[in-house]
């Protein structure tokens, strides 16, 4: 398994493309758990509320998260999308 | 100073051609200084493009306290072998207002500190080894890393390549004075007296801008000293010079910047000329003391050069122990030497061509700029919709804003022509200039801020061509195109406060959220428009010719609100913050905001169609 990650490790190494994808990668990944706990936030923000007008807001910023999270996991899946 | 300039470069050549031909062992040390010069610059850029942007960015974060900014300039100027680089970066941060002046003169401090490591080691080492040997082989791995396509890998290589010439430089220096002892012995031109002092100090300060390097003055310095070619108070006093002289090129790239710019590069002048005052007085004391340091550490050498590294290093500090204590009066008195400008609205505040030497700082300096031009936009856009500046960025409702007086609307035209596009003009040139030396990343961060500025303008234009229908129409009799064009006017206002909401808030979640979510708004407004505009005409309650302008206006006010939230996404959103890290993955298309207006509408006409049942 060691040697396993090293030779990726090393593959890596020698290739700046594949390098700088798998960067890429790592960045979106942690973007799209902040959204998760953003959307999280939201959800329970919106159980409390009672304003009408207030909750459409929010409801509206939580389609938006649903809608750019829905983005992201594609394209964590098929990068060349 | 152009002309100056100008008529320095064929003195200077006509003087060294003079000196090649009448002095031929003078050509070495010149050789030996212009390959250290080159060093240096290598240097510089590989160390500047390694860190990409690191130095810049750290500049930013350091406005804690003195003894962070300090460390600061210490560290940087000693990785980058150069105080006047240092001290660039600071005063076109200082004239952006990115940082204070407690910060830059602590920078000051630091970088003065941080001059003597080059005199410690070429002391320590330079002097003492054959650096040639050393210097071929990283010329050649610096070469070999140089065509690498990978920028690391090629700033590497400059580096490699700098220290190589850097290397074979004071080898060349170094070999130039032994030959030189045999035919000129500058001994013979020994200070005696204070005045004589003072003489070789001017010297010193003359070298150091000519060759707009202290580190090549305290080189030559060293070199002659070590072989025993001028004295210790002659080597001494050159240094004192070379440390005021090397304060010259950031004061004359100061002129082009703003007050504070002009400021900091004034209090580094004044913390070497202070010093210097001070110091040269008490040169027999302070050499008197440094010959018994030197004993004590060991130093035998009369003509050791680790003496001046030890007296250099003790100019400094005695500056920091001086300029410290008076920091705030120094401060005080600055301001009242060199007062804020009158911003004149017309003239951009940040740019100067200072900023330039980095493309770090030229980014830096350009978001601010762009920044003071978002301000007044805005400030312009919302007075001529009829609204009054401070009441609109209050918390107040929109609907509950207070109406300006028709006199006392601006002309949005006007409003351009006077304030605006001076300043445009200006980042543009400005952004072009930058780009001609940045890195692929740079670049892009160099157009968004084009792109920003291009969208800001356009929004002006696009409520320019509003303001004239609005103000006739917003309190018409009829109050169904009243009623819509305060719709209009509601609509670029909420627009401007989610960019404001962005521009304050530090969590950039939120603050993307909040632009995403008014852009959904306006792609909602957007698909309605045309069915509410039928409907008036269909209902016969406005006329065709009142139709016609709220429709070319709702497109104006659309785009215009979309371009402020782009020019929000682009100034207010950190690049370096999670979620901004990869912004094009999560752009929403028009699409994609009609398919989640869709999707709202179905629910809330379901839970009202359960609620009635």
């Amino acid at each position: 398994m060691r040697s396993k990650k090293l030779f990726h490790k090393l593959k890596l190494f020698f290739n700046h493309k594949k390098q700088q994808e798998e960067k890429r990668r790592l960045e979106l990944k942690i973007a799209l758990k902040q959204l998760k706990e953003k959307h999280k936030a939201l959800k329970e923000e919106l159980e409390q509320l009672n304003n009408e007008e207030e909750r459409a807001q929010l409801e509206e910023k939580i389609s938006i998260l649903e809608a750019q999270r829905r983005k992201g996991i594609d394209k964590l899946r098929n990068p060349e999308v | 100073m152009d002309l100056f300039k100008r008529f320095m470069l064929p003195i200077s050549m006509v003087f060294l051609g003079f000196g090649f031909w009448a002095y031929p062992n003078f050509e070495k040390i010149a050789a030996g200084i212009a390959v250290f010069l080159f060093g240096l610059w290598m240097l510089k850029r590989g160390v500047q493009t390694l860190s990409g942007g690191l130095i810049e960015d750290t500049l930013q974060k350091v406005t804690r306290s003195i003894p962070h900014s300090i460390g600061f300039g210490f560290v940087s100027t000693t990785l980058v072998q150069s105080s006047t680089l240092v001290m660039v970066l600071a005063i076109s941060f200082l004239a952006a207002g990115i940082i204070p002046l407690s910060t830059g003169l602590g920078v000051v401090m630091g970088a003065n500190l941080g001059t003597t490591t080059g005199t410690w080691l070429v002391a320590s080492f330079g002097l003492s080894m054959s650096l040639a040997k050393i210097a071929l082989p990283l010329l050649v791995f610096g070469v070999l890393l140089l065509f690498q396509t990978r920028s690391a890998y090629s700033a590497v290589g400059h580096l490699l390549l700098g220290m190589g010439f850097l290397f074979l430089g004071i080898d060349y220096i170094k070999e130039g004075f032994q030959v030189l002892q045999s035919s000129l012995d500058l001994n013979q031109y020994n200070p005696d007296g204070f005045l004589d002092v003072l003489v070789v100090f001017v010297i010193g300060f003359i070298m150091t801008i000519v060759m707009q390097s202290s580190h090549a003055s305290l080189l030559l310095t060293l070199s002659a000293l070590s072989v025993g070619q001028i004295s210790f108070t002659m080597a001494a006093a050159i240094t004192v010079g070379a440390c005021v002289g090397t304060t010259i090129t950031p004061l004359v790239g100061s002129l082009g910047t703003n007050a504070a710019g002009r400021r900091l590069a004034l209090t580094h002048v004044l913390f070497n000329l202070i010093t210097a005052i001070v110091v040269l007085p008490l040169l027999p004391v302070a050499l008197f003391a440094i010959e018994h340091l030197s004993v004590w550490t060991g130093i035998t050498d009369p003509n050791s050069p680790l003496k001046l590294a030890y007296f250099h290093t003790g100019f400094s500090i005695a500056g920091v122990c001086i300029i410290y204590p008076l920091r705030g009066r120094l401060e005080k008195a600055l301001q009242t030497l060199i007062p804020d400008e009158e911003a004149t609205g017309s003239k951009a505040q940040f740019l100067s061509s200072v900023a330039l030497e980095s493309t770090a700082t030229a980014i830096a300096v350009t978001r601010s700029e762009t920044i003071h031009l978002y301000e007044l936009s805005t400030g312009i856009i919302i007075n001529g919709v009829g609204w009054q500046s401070h009441e609109f960025h209050q918390d107040k409702p929109l609907t509950q804003l207070s109406e300006l007086n028709k006199n006392a609307i601006a002309d949005i035209q006007q409003g351009y022509e006077q304030h605006i596009k001076g300043i445009y003009s200006d980042i543009i040139g400005f952004i072009s200039s930058a780009r001609e030396n940045s890195s692929d990343i740079q670049d892009e961060l160099l157009r968004d801020l084009w792109t920003a500025n291009f969208h800001l303008i356009d929004a002006v234009k696009g409520v320019k061509h509003l303001q004239k229908n609005l103000q006739a129409y917003v309190s018409h009799p009829n109050q169904y195109i009243a009623h819509a064009y305060q719709d209009i006017r509601l609509q670029l206002g909420e627009a401007l406060r989610a960019v404001e909401f962005a521009k304050n808030t530090k969590d950039p979640i939120e603050s993307r959220l909040a632009l995403d979510h008014q852009q959904l708004i306006i792609e909602r407004i957007r698909e309605e428009s045309n069915a509410l505009i039928e409907n008036f005409i269909r209902q016969r309650q406005v006329t065709t010719q009142m139709a016609t302008s709220l429709m070319t206006d709702k497109g104006y006010v659309n785009q215009a609100s979309l371009n402020l939230l782009t020019v929000g996404r682009i100034l207010f959103i950190e690049k370096d913050k999670p979620q901004t890290q990869s912004p094009d993955s999560f752009d929403l298309e028009d699409e994609e905001l009609t398919a989640i207006n869709q999707k709202l509408y179905e629910q809330r006409l379901e839970a009202s169609v359960e609620e009635n049942q």
